[in-house]
């Protein structure tokens, strides 16, 4: 207990010299340890009192702090807000110089690596062999119809004979035998416009190849068939259509509302139809237009074509061919 | 001529928050205030003054570090330096803290303006308390040259010390009662 106390009551005049008590005022306080508290106070006395040299403390002093000058990042200032604000802006210029860098480095790696090497030097590692089946489905692409163009250049040449033959007789009977040949060459000019991808098709030509009967007929040809069997008419209008089964004819109208479908590869006048009746079949005579047509005025209007050759009627060579207006308005 | 350092808080606070904003002055305030009881801490423990120089250095180049860094000192700087500096020791003399016995040789009394008498027998005096302090193991030297040496409070001493408060308390006994010893053998 009295170790204990004289610990307590050391410790408390330690503390008490320390804030500038003698040893004599701290004795005071207690004087029933002054005994025991006397020699150890004076011991840590002497303790307190061991100092080096204040010289050489002095010098120490400054030596240093000129080595701590002279290492300037220990004392360097901490930076401001301002030079925060610089060092921002230089660390994203570093970050952008850097980028650029790896960029550049990135892109020179893999062209490197793509670009293989070729040199004798370099060592087979590996020979691949490519095992697998490869297979392709090619897609068309593309506009797999051309544009077609068709413009045939006709260029018409036709010989007509015609040889009269009349007999007069009581009955009027005109016979007229008309023989006609008609030629025309066709020569087919086709542009042919398209884009296929990526098998180009086949260059497609196009021909006319004539018929049996000879060279196809002209428009002009046409015309002149119906002028020559409708002198007193105007034609309106000539097409070339399809007809009787894809049969190409020239459709020759008239003034009169007859139209005349003639084909086109023989020549050969089809029908003749009338705008209020039924069209009137004309046998094909094989090209060989001789044609008798008994034109009688005021009649039907119904036409005969007989396909005989020649009509021996010597009395009377009479072509009645008069427009009679003024009955069904049709004359024949 | 004893030097007491007593930290006045308020004003190392603002010492402090200057040196951490770069001034010079209140760096150069603050080494001039704390260097003397740590280089004298130091002294003590290291014979070669070169070295208790360059362990000084280390200590204040921490501290500067240390105010630039994201751990400055934010209580008791006096005890932050004292760790310091007992640290840096530690690593002067490695693992076995085999402390010289010789690091008071030239140690010499405080200036006094008494006559020379009586400055022979201060003298005497002091190279007996440096002898019979030698003799003491490292750990008591330590506990009576932070506690008497450099006024260090109990609280701060044990801190540094890593010891608790009762335990600081009873080593400064002995070993104040050791020296007594010691010091009538020498005498």
């Amino acid at each position: 207990m009295i170790q204990r106390d004289l610990l307590e009551t050391f410790n408390d005049c330690v503390n008490r010299m320390a804030v500038g008590w003698t040893i004599e005022e701290c004795l005071a306080e207690y004087p029933s340890l002054a005994l025991q508290l006397r020699p150890m106070l004076e011991a840590s006395s002497q303790v307190r009192q061991l100092r080096p040299a204040q010289a050489e403390l002095v010098e120490d002093q400054e030596i240093v702090w000129e080595r701590l000058m002279a290492t300037d990042p220990f004392v360097m200032p901490v930076p401001t807000a301002r030079n925060r604000r610089g060092y921002r802006v230089l660390g994203q210029l570093i970050a952008a110089v850097l980028a650029f860098i790896l960029l550049v480095g990135a892109t020179w790696f893999v062209l490197n690596r793509l670009i293989l090497p070729q040199g004798p030097n370099l060592p087979i590692l590996e020979t691949l062999t490519p095992t697998g089946t490869l297979t392709m489905t090619p897609t068309m692409t593309g506009t797999p119809e051309p544009t077609q163009t068709y413009t045939p250049t006709v260029t018409p040449s036709a010989t007509e004979t015609m040889v009269s033959t009349a007999t007069p007789t009581e009955t009027v009977l005109p016979t007229q035998t008309v023989t006609s040949s008609a030629t025309a060459s066709v020569t087919p000019s086709l542009t042919h416009t398209g884009t296929v991808t990526p098998t180009p098709l086949p260059a497609e030509t196009a021909t006319r190849t004539p018929s049996a009967c000879g060279a196809p007929l002209t428009a002009q040809d046409a015309v002149s068939k119906v002028l020559a069997i409708y002198p007193n008419t105007t034609i309106i209008s000539v097409q070339e259509v399809i007809k009787f089964s894809d049969k190409l004819v020239w459709e020759v109208k008239t003034s009169h509302d007859i139209t005349v479908n003639i084909d086109v590869a023989c020549g050969v006048i089809l029908t003749i139809e009338r705008s209020n009746s039924a069209p009137t079949a004309i046998p094909d005579n094989g090209g060989a237009d001789t044609n008798t047509n008994d034109n009688v005025s005021g009649g039907t209007g119904s036409s005969t074509n007989s396909g005989s050759s020649s009509n021996s009627n010597e009395d009377s060579n009479s072509n009645d061919n008069s427009d009679d207006s003024g009955g069904s308005g049709m004359g024949t | 001529m004893i030097i007491i350092v007593l930290p006045d808080i308020p004003a190392e606070d603002r010492l402090l928050a200057g040196a951490r904003r770069g001034e010079r002055n209140a760096q150069r305030q603050i080494y001039e205030n704390y260097f003397p009881p740590i280089y004298q801490f130091i002294r003590l423990r290291v014979s070669d003054r070169e070295q208790a120089r360059d362990i000084a250095q280390d200590v204040f180049s921490a501290f500067f570090l240390a105010l630039r860094g994201n751990n400055p000192p934010q209580k008791s700087l006096r005890a932050w330096l004292f760790r310091v500096a007992r640290n840096k020791i530690y690593d002067h003399y490695g693992e076995k803290k085999q402390f010289p016995t010789t690091t008071l040789e030239e140690w010499i009394p405080a200036a006094s303006e008494d006559g020379p008498e009586i400055k022979f027998m201060r003298t005497m005096r002091m190279e007996h308390a440096r002898k019979a302090l030698q003799m003491l193991v490292a750990e008591q030297q330590e506990v009576l040259i932070l506690r008497f040496g450099q006024d260090l409070s109990l609280e701060e001493t044990a801190d540094l010390m890593g010891k608790s408060v009762s335990a600081v308390k009873s080593l400064q006994f002995r070993a104040v009662d050791r020296l007594r010893q010691l010091l009538d053998v020498v005498q």
